[in-house]
């Protein structure tokens, strides 16, 4: 990967302190970049930024690169990273984290789409029927059509029911939902 | 022995087999599982908001009216566990219950069910209750959320409880070095090329073990091991036939119950080679 020099201008300090204040987010100072989360990591190398970089890039600031990176987005969310980390530093949840903010900041892309679909899925029924879900995800992604015949052998095995899984009565969801409207 | 029980959503659709299996183990072993009246999905690890998705798990185990909490799930295991946590911060929990009916105090305790045989019931009376000594090697497969990040039950770096509970079964586990790497189940929908890539080095791991099967105890790990097995075969060009089987079903063979009543009929990937050497 070719080095880009850090200019002062790309460094947010409010954006810093800001991940900083969040849950988990106070030994983020004290990352001494000895790199065990990336080596930890089983999809590291799919990852524009590592764990560790991604760390070090919230201390300097960086958050266009922070959330354009899509490491937050392949990460599987096995917190390998987060049961070693020798500052307990939790970078699953500095994912978790991440993902609210980027899409508040415009970044779309199919993880996005799929959270959004499936929050409003639990949010309107309660839980998540897996054939409303793979049904409301290949409108938008028509790639998941080759996903068809899968579909119909999990279907001939009764393990994909049409009928939609539903709590009796989710409307008390609305107001937990609410609590992260309101933010 | 008597437990709230969460489900979790997948019991309803992709894992039926392991449906099957807990209905008809645990009742034989005498621990009642009752299902939490009007339960609610725990946001799995897509409700991106994190009040929202500790307020859905504050939900359930405010639900569990004064009893421990079983879930045969590792991902609603791991956020029941995470939310906690999470709202031992009390100003997390004020505002949580303010938006509940039913207000949490903070005292449930989820339990997977692997937790629930090893430790609450404990091997030396589960063995009582085995009939049948499976002579087969098995791959424990533990899987990340189970162990992983709160780190409770069962080591995150080498769990021991299901080598011990295949062993209490007569069966061997065998020596696995991938026993809680990642499976890849999260990003299968959004990333299916890595998942795949995941899998794939997870059975071929398995595969050169020389296994008999290979004993998971998730059912998102069921789905990414079992049912897309064949997409991970076709992918790579190779074969890797690995009958995936649940814990609960494995335990339901040693107490000698039939295999269509433990769901081994459901799978995607053959079981009959696996159950006619585990019958013998």
């Amino acid at each position: 990967m070719q080095k880009e020099t850090i200019i002062p201008e790309s460094k947010d300090n409010a954006f810093r302190d800001l991940i900083i204040k969040t849950p988990g987010g106070k030994n983020i100072p004290t990352c001494m970049q000895c790199g065990i989360c990336a080596g930890s990591c089983p999809v590291s190398h799919e990852m524009d930024y590592t764990p560790r970089q991604l760390v070090r890039m919230i201390q300097l600031g960086l958050k266009k690169e922070v959330l354009n990176s899509n490491t937050i987005w392949i990460c599987t969310t096995c917190f390998s990273c987060s049961v070693r980390c020798p500052r307990g530093i939790f970078p699953t949840e500095l994912m978790e984290t991440l993902k609210p903010i980027a899409i508040k900041e415009g970044i779309k892309n199919r993880n996005a789409k799929f959270d959004n679909i499936f929050a409003n899925v639990v949010k309107n029924n309660g839980r998540a029927s897996e054939f409303l879900l793979i049904s409301k995800y290949s409108i938008s992604e028509p790639g998941m059509l080759k996903q068809a015949p899968f579909g119909l052998e999990l279907m001939s095995k009764g393990k994909l029911p049409l009928s939609i899984d539903k709590m009796e009565d989710a409307r008390e969801l609305e107001a937990i939902f609410k609590l992260g409207e309101e933010k | 022995m008597k437990y709230s029980y969460y489900p979790g959503c997948a019991q309803h659709g992709t894992a039926l087999d392991q449906r099957i299996s807990v209905e008809a183990v645990f009742k034989r072993l005498g621990i009642e599982l009752e299902e939490i009246k009007n339960w609610n999905c725990c946001g799995a690890l897509h409700v991106d908001d994190r009040t929202t998705r500790v307020g859905l798990s504050a939900r359930t185990l405010a639900g569990a009216k004064g009893l421990d909490i079983a879930t045969p799930c590792n991902l609603c295991y791991s956020n029941l566990m995470r939310a906690n946590t999470a709202l031992e911060d009390s100003d997390l929990k004020n505002m949580i219950n303010g938006a509940l009916a039913t207000k949490y105090e903070g005292n449930t305790k989820p339990k997977h069910l692997l937790e629930v045989v090893v430790n609450d019931l404990g091997l030396a009376k589960l063995s009582e209750q085995v009939k049948k000594h499976l002579k087969i090697n098995a791959v424990p497969y533990y899987g990340c959320l189970l162990t992983r990040p709160e780190n409770k039950f069962d080591s995150p770096e080498n769990p021991v409880s299901l080598d011990n509970l295949i062993s209490t079964l007569g069966a061997e586990p065998v020596k696995y070095y991938y026993k809680t790497k990642c499976c890849g189940g999260p990003i299968l929908l959004t990333n299916e090329d890595l998942a795949l890539q995941l899998a794939k080095d997870i059975l071929v791991m398995a595969k050169e073990t020389g296994a008999d099967c290979m004993v998971v105890t998730c059912p998102m790990c069921h789905l990414q091991l079992d049912a897309k097995q064949k997409a991970v075969e076709a992918k790579f060009n190779i074969k890797i036939e690995m009958p995936i089987i649940y814990f609960t079903q494995l335990i339901g063979l040693a107490m000698g119950i039939a295999p269509a009543e433990l769901g081994l009929d459901k799978h995607l990937v053959s079981t009959d080679k696996f159950i006619a050497k585990a019958g013998r």
